[in-house]
């Protein structure tokens, strides 16, 4: 998490004018991806294992870039798409407090600054296995 | 970047953006290579090594010809079934999953050497530990040019709710499996062992092999060349017909035909003497299936089947197999009784097939090469013909005349339904049988026989009212009615040449052929179907050289 935090806060400086940043220019700032994690996944505690196990999907899709994360909520119904478009919500939830706009649809994700897409993968990346920490908690 | 330009492996699996699995109906002809799924595997293949992995130093390895096919499914996309891929692009068998194929073979090889093999839990002073195996399994790479192939693209196609219990919506998908790879297998062990014990622990890993390995074992996917595997039954056969398509156009001899006619079958006979639910719930204990949210059941029993290439013929819209053996595999049935009474089961099951049904495509219909009376006058192949080879003689029923054929209907047929229904399966029977189009029901169908002793120009005599337009005082047109079916509807009529034999001194005897004509008559038919029905029945009956039989 403190490798991308570096990233993201020069980001921050050189996109400062024009978006909306509350936080402390300097100091720690920790986008709290353990507590977010942990929401999502206590939220779900009691459904069923097919359900759970997504978040295990969602680590490995990573690894194919940002579409294919964002289309399975497109793709899923029920329990198991409402899954994946928190955690989708979630991240970009997190980019936003970070100075970065997380687009929504396949063509702008491929257009996504290159810099800001690395950043938003490693993000991601740390937030499925927070997630996947706590699945595995609350599942014994 | 231009989002239209990834790799489909990278795009969200969504209409518009990548459905591999699925089969785009506006690509026809030679557009069909375009299907995304034939795109995918180019850009896999792009990246991809062509060289397996070697494995490390002091693992022993030994390799392996399958029959067919062969699919470990990642489950990496859970949208279509495709092979674990290493990093290099090579698909692999991953260790974990020969360690498992290993320690259940070992089970039945050496049971007392699972411990020692593959580790397991071990109570030491009253604690429960965990003890490792001596064996290390590495898994398997394809060492032959897997990657030169261009049928990677495979096609699964679930077609029972169509053909047997209604016109159900039914589509094919595509999956990625290898044709015909060589694996290279690697074990190693952390301790020196003697060639003798390398010779037994591969002997083990030969019987894991025979139950086959990966995905769909009991479709024929994952089966070796020579095997050792506990058969129930093996059956030489010689049969020709109409060639299976790759969505591509090219052709393929696909063994998996055998598996769907026996399952088909299985369902329909017993369909007739109980409820659809308890019929599916037995066709999936013996077959196989898919059980809804709890997965899939294994079944007892699986088809392998196998063939010297050089005894198929495969042109391009009909194959000649020459020779070839269908092997009935025992996949689960530690029970000796048991094995027995499903043997008697896949008999009964095996002759049922051959002399009403068929096997493969257009298995309604007897080959119109052979048997068509006009050969030259249709343009386009139908139908197929199967026959016993050798020994195997011995699975045709002989018949002497029109009571024998009745009586193997009620015994050797219904009866033995109901009998296996209750004391094996130890179900109940209903009278009425599922509510299906083709359950083998007393009432829902009628079979008409007659005899051709004709014995090396035999010419059907039914084929004839399914091609004439014309009338006329001993033929009746039945051309594209609700009888034969259409295009994307199937017909109500099989139609067979069945190799009639009579048994003298306890020998058979070769007498010609046996043409049977399976209806199932519509029992809702209204207006024009029924009087097409009704006509048409009443001419078998009365006009026809056919007798009805059952």
């Amino acid at each position: 998490m403190a490798k991308p935090k570096d990233k993201k806060n020069k980001n921050k400086k050189s996109q400062a004018t024009s978006t909306t940043n509350h936080s402390p220019e300097v100091g720690w700032e920790t986008y709290s991806l353990d507590r977010y994690a942990h929401d999502l996944v206590f939220q779900r505690k009691e459904l069923d294992n097919e359900v759970l196990n997504q978040v295990h999907k969602m680590r490995s899709t990573v690894a194919f870039g940002l579409e294919r994360f964002w289309g399975e909520q497109h793709r899923l119904d029920g329990d198991k798409a409402a899954y994946w478009r928190a955690m989708w919500h979630t991240l970009a939830t997190i980019l936003q407090d970070a100075g970065i706009a997380l687009p929504n649809d396949a063509t702008n994700l491929w257009e996504f600054d290159q810099n800001h897409r690395k950043i938003a993968l490693a993000i991601l990346t740390q937030l499925c296995d927070c997630a996947i920490w706590w699945t595995q908690r609350y599942k014994s | 970047m231009d989002a239209d330009r990834v790799p489909l492996a990278f795009r969200a699996q969504i209409e518009g953006r990548c459905q591999v699995q699925r089969i785009n109906p506006d690509l026809k002809g030679d557009d069909a290579a375009h299907n995304q799924a034939y795109i995918w595997v180019k850009e896999w293949l792009r990246g991809a090594l062509q060289d397996a992995p070697e494995f490390p130093e002091g693992v022993k390895t030994k390799e392996y010809e399958i029959s067919w096919r062969f699919v470990t499914n990642s489950g990496q996309d859970d949208s279509i079934i495709r092979p674990v891929i290493s990093g290099t692009g090579c698909p692999f068998y991953p260790g974990s999953s020969m360690k498992g194929a290993f320690r259940r073979a070992c089970k039945s090889v050496f049971p007392q050497r699972i411990l020692q093999y593959c580790g397991g839990e071990v109570v030491v002073d009253g604690t429960r530990q965990t003890q490792p195996g001596i064996l290390r399994f590495h898994g398997a790479y394809p060492v032959n040019h897997w990657k030169d192939k261009s049928d990677l693209v495979d096609l699964v196609h679930p077609q029972q709710n169509w053909q047997v219990e209604e016109q159900a919506a039914h589509s094919a998908f595509f999956m990625m499996s290898l044709f015909q790879p060589t694996l290279r297998f690697g074990i190693s062990s952390n301790q020196p062992l003697s060639e003798t014990e390398w010779a037994e622990i591969w002997q083990v890993w030969e019987t894991a092999l025979g139950y086959g390995i990966g995905s769909r074992v009991s479709a024929g996917y994952g089966h070796v060349m020579d095997s050792t595997v506990p058969r129930l039954l093996s059956i030489r056969l010689r049969g020709e017909g109409l060639i299976s398509r790759r969505v591509n156009g090219d052709g393929e001899f696909r063994p998996n035909l055998f598996k769907a006619a026996l399952r088909g079958h299985t369902l329909r006979l017993l369909g007739g003497v109980t409820t659809a639910e308890i019929a599916q719930t037995i066709t999936k204990r013996l077959w196989g299936g898919f059980a809804g949210r709890d997965g899939s059941v294994m079944g007892e029993l699986g088809v392998a089947f196998r063939c010297d290439r050089r005894q198929l013929d495969e042109g391009p819209q009909w194959f000649t197999l020459h020779e070839g053996q269908l092997d009935i595999l025992l996949l689960n049935v530690r029970d000796e009784e048991r094995r027995q009474r499903l043997r008697t089961f896949v008999i009964r099951l095996i002759k049922f097939s051959m002399m009403l049904g068929g096997f493969g495509k257009s298995w309604r219909r007897a080959s119109h090469r052979r048997f068509f009376s006009k050969k030259k006058d249709y343009r386009r192949d139908i139908g197929c013909h199967w026959e016993f080879l050798g020994r195997e003689l011995g699975l045709y029923q002989p018949f002497r005349n029109l009571d024998d054929i009745r009586r193997y209907f009620v015994r050797g047929l219904y009866q033995s339904m109901q009998d296996w229904v209750m004391q094996d399966e130890g179900q109940r029977l209903d009278v009425r049988g599922a509510n299906w189009r083709e359950a083998w029901h007393p009432d829902r169908i009628q079979v008409w026989a007659r005899f051709d002793d004709d014995m090396e120009d035999a010419i059907s005599t039914a084929l004839d009212w399914f091609h004439q337009e014309q009338d006329s005082l001993s033929h009746r047109s039945i051309k594209q009615t609700h009888l034969t079916g259409k295009l994307n509807q199937v017909g109500r009529m099989w139609q067979r040449m069945y190799p009639w034999y009579v048994k003298r001194d306890g020998r058979l005897i070769w007498r010609g052929f046996i043409e049977f004509v399976t209806i199932f008559p519509d029992l809702n038919a209204t207006g024009d179907n029924l009087a097409i029905q009704q006509d048409f029945l009443q001419f078998l009956d009365e006009v026809s050289e056919f007798d009805r039989v059952w």
